[in-house]
């Protein structure tokens, strides 16, 4: 596919994001306030992932959003107003849990990996150890001619005869 | 084998004392020893051991032990004496003449004692074995002995130790054989044994050696061109009887020759006169060749022998043939030397060995009585046989010249021409060799290389009973394959199986005397020399001729066996399973059964499943090569892995708390 063609794809997927943003701001403006302000990490994540490495956005999103939408039950809860969006703004734990969600998913993302990883060096390592003691056995039963003749094509040991002491 | 009690004891009578030579009673190569009859200690006798590779006479020995023969040394017995455990051989036991030779050279006898005393004595002595259909071949001055003290009891000596006239000097041999190789001289017949009396005739009454002085090839030259009574008989003083007696014996023409009725008439005291000999028939016209003129087509042939090159222009130029056609108006001759011209020489080996396959058949159709010639070689009728076992005693340029002539089918096409020709309006029968074995030599040399054909092949053909003369028996007598098998067995024994129990010899010597092995030879030849097959085929015939021959335990060859064997385990990649068949041919060599070793250990299977599990297996170890290299440097890989997997995680983890964090708020604030 294209460059062109992906940056159409990509234009498209905001359709419905900007539709909501736009009815939002008409219908729901202290939401979109609470929302804008929240959603903040998930928007500095989508634009400075250099890799683009598939979840990781939806991983911030979703913890954003898990941290998000208490916030916006009390906003519900408290009165559906900008002031109420701005006052709930100013309370530093509206912000932690916000930003919180944002950092547990950062914390995720950078700590799984790094979990997977060390379990399968250990699993290879393991399989290493495996195959060498294969191959230990294969050298002990076949001499180790088998160490020369493997490097040749396999079908060449078919008339490969040495002598053994 | 027998205990030390029998050692060097012939048929549990005749001890052969070996501290006792008898150096004057050796025949040839054969040693000559004081025998003590056990049973009868009044007899004199000895012993002459033959040594190895003799083609003693076997086919007349039955002939001249089944009756008496007055006037021959008396044959006690013959057969195989051991001598220890692993030194067996031939041995004949004749009654020892005390009373000496009856002839010392340089010393002339009267003619009183050699025509009324040695003579019809020697007489009876052919007479005797021409009744059996046998010729002495041994008729010489030398070997007239007295049996007793006292000039009494004359005797020719033995005439079964050796080839038949190879002990004669060149002149006693007639014009048959006296161009041929000593070895070479074959049979003969009555006639050449009557012609040998004359001979010793003259010696006798001459007092020195007939032929002194001139080579075999100039006797021969000479008695062609004279006669052989005009060539020895005017130096000898001989009366008028002597003369007729002489010119009857030593009448080079056999036909012509005094012949047993005149021998017997002449023995009765009737005396005939003789039709005298003048030599080999002459052509009215001469042919030159390399200066000299020939008249003789016989003379001309040993002329062509000496200058190859030159006889060979003469050939190609078409002389040779139109003097035979013109001069000797012999057309049938002259058509089979165009043919030979024609046919060339076979073969490799150049220009040179051409000119030599065309003289050699030239030459023996020129002188188709005579010796057959070429190079270094020559033999008479049914004489190859004798001097082939004379080349592999004596390695060296008749041995090759032997080989060359069997290679090339210069004998067959010889002997072939030799059988067109017709004699008294019949095709001939018989020639230098049977044309059957000829030929099968010719096919014996074609797979020259090959173990169980060759020359060797060819010298056991054309020498039914010559023992096997294989280094490896170091001079031992076998006569056959189950003795041969026996010997190599305590052979194997002494050298703890390091012996090479199927050199070309021993291997040609059993595919000649075991008709079941000739298969497995035909088949092994087809097999390479390095291949497993081969060794495998090899152990396989040995055996089968322990199976059929001599079936008792053999742990000496099966020492043998294990050496050949254990190379091919050897070969066998898995340890187990090579180390699982050494320790079962250990066991199962201890049983000394040759076949049961191959049966057991299987190896042809066994090498072909541990070619199959290598293969599998070298796949096996390269893929587990393979899988640890990349694990050891899929470092990167695993992170990339890791990070897509651990990613794929957090945000199942991260919308697991999103879906609850909806959950609980709805619960939190909508209820």
């Amino acid at each position: 596919m294209s460059t062109d063609a992906q940056s159409k794809t990509g234009a498209k997927g905001y359709v419905p994001l900007l539709v909501f943003i736009a009815l939002g701001s008409v219908f729901a403006p202290p939401t979109i306030i609470v929302l804008a302000v929240g959603m903040i990490p998930s928007i500095i994540a989508r634009f400075a992932n250099p890799a683009r490495v598939p979840g990781t956005i939806a991983s911030m999103i979703a913890l954003n959003l898990a941290g998000v939408i208490p916030a916006l039950g009390f906003l519900w809860e408290r009165g559906h107003t900008i002031d109420q969006a701005l006052d709930l703004l100013s309370d530093p734990y509206m912000w932690l849990m916000m930003y919180g969600g944002a950092g547990v998913a950062a914390f995720l993302l950078w700590g799984v990996p790094t979990v997977v990883l060390a379990f399968y060096e250990v699993q290879a390592k393991q399989h290493i150890k495996r195959l060498e003691k294969r191959r230990s056995k294969m050298i002990e039963e076949w001499g180790a001619q088998i160490i020369e003749d493997s490097k040749i094509q396999p079908s060449a040991g078919k008339n490969k005869k040495t002598p053994k002491s | 084998m027998e205990n030390g009690q029998n050692s060097g004891v012939l048929r549990s009578r005749y001890k052969v004392l070996l501290q006792h030579p008898l150096g004057h009673m050796d025949s040839g190569e054969n040693r000559a020893y004081k025998v003590e009859d056990m049973r009868d200690s009044s007899n004199v006798l000895y012993a002459l051991v033959i040594a190895s590779g003799m083609p003693f006479r076997s086919s007349i020995i039955e002939t001249i032990t089944a009756k008496n023969t007055p006037g021959m040394i008396d044959l006690h017995s013959h057969g195989v004496v051991q001598f220890d455990a692993t030194d067996f051989r031939y041995v004949f036991v004749f009654d020892l003449p005390v009373g000496g030779y009856a002839f010392t050279e340089g010393k002339g006898l009267s003619e009183q004692v050699v025509l009324g005393v040695i003579v019809p004595r020697i007489v009876d002595v052919i007479i005797n074995l021409a009744s059996r259909e046998i010729s002495h071949r041994n008729i010489r001055a030398d070997n007239v002995f007295y049996m007793e003290e006292g000039n009494s009891g004359v005797a020719v000596g033995e005439c079964v130790s050796t080839p038949p006239g190879s002990l004669q000097a060149a002149v006693y041999e007639p014009l048959e054989s006296a161009n041929a190789l000593a070895d070479g001289r074959g049979e003969g017949s009555l006639m050449t044994d009557i012609y040998a009396l004359g001979v010793m005739i003259v010696h006798m009454l001459g007092g020195t050696h007939p032929g002194e002085g001139r080579t075999p090839a100039e006797l021969y030259a000479a008695k062609l061109m004279h006669g052989t009574y005009a060539v020895l008989v005017p130096k000898i003083p001989a009366s008028s009887r002597v003369s007729f007696l002489l010119a009857g014996l030593l009448n080079d023409d056999p036909s012509r020759r005094w012949n047993l009725d005149v021998l017997i008439r002449w023995r009765d005291g009737v005396y005939e006169r003789p039709r005298p000999g003048f030599g080999d028939r002459q052509a009215p016209g001469p042919l030159v060749f390399d200066g000299n003129e020939y008249l003789s087509p016989r003379v001309l042939a040993l002329a062509m022998t000496r200058r190859p090159a030159q006889a060979y222009s003469l050939l190609e130029g078409g002389k040779i043939e139109s003097w035979v056609r013109n001069s000797l108006n012999d057309k049938d001759a002259g058509a089979r030397l165009a043919d030979s011209i024609a046919t060339g020489g076979r073969g490799s080996g150049g220009a040179r060995r051409r000119e030599l396959q065309s003289v050699a058949k030239a030459s023996a159709i020129l002188d188709s009585q005579g010796a057959f010639w070429y190079r270094e070689s020559s033999f008479s009728r049914g004489g190859l046989g004798g001097v082939l076992a004379y080349a592999f005693r004596n390695e060296g340029a008749v041995k090759t010249a032997i080989a060359e002539l069997l290679e090339g089918g210069v004998l067959v096409d010889a002997v072939y021409s030799d059988l067109q020709k017709t004699e008294g309006g019949r095709r001939k029968d018989d020639s230098w060799v049977g044309i059957g074995k000829v030929t099968e030599c010719f096919a014996y040399m074609e797979k020259r290389e090959d173990l169980g054909f060759g020359l060797e092949r060819c010298l056991y053909e054309l020498n039914t009973r010559l023992g096997c003369m294989s280094p490896v028996l170091k001079g031992s007598y076998v006569s056959d394959a189950e003795k041969l098998i026996d010997l190599l067995e305590q052979l194997a024994l002494k050298e703890n199986g390091k012996i090479n129990p199927f050199d070309r010899h021993i291997s040609a010597f059993v595919a000649t005397r075991t008709p079941n092995t000739q298969k497995m030879f035909h088949k092994l030849s087809t097999i390479p020399l390095k291949d497993v097959d081969y060794t495998l085929n090899l152990v396989m015939i040995l055996g089968r001729m322990q199976h059929l021959l001599s079936p008792s335990p053999k742990p000496g060859l099966c020492l043998w066996v294990k050496s050949a064997l254990t190379p091919i385990i050897n070969t066998i990649h898995s340890d187990i399973r090579r180390e699982f068949l050494k320790k079962k041919l250990d066991k199962v060599i201890e049983r000394g059964n040759i076949e049961l070793i191959l049966k057991e250990m299987d190896l042809k299977n066994n090498l072909k499943r541990d070619a199959s599990e290598y293969d599998q297996a070298i796949t096996s170890f390269a893929s587990i090569v393979n899988n640890i290299t990349a694990l050891e440097n899929g470092t990167i890989a695993r992170k990339y892995a890791a990070h897509k997997y651990g990613h794929w995680i957090a945000s199942i983890m991260s919308i697991a708390a999103l879906l609850s964090s909806m959950g609980l708020s709805y619960m939190y604030f909508l209820r």
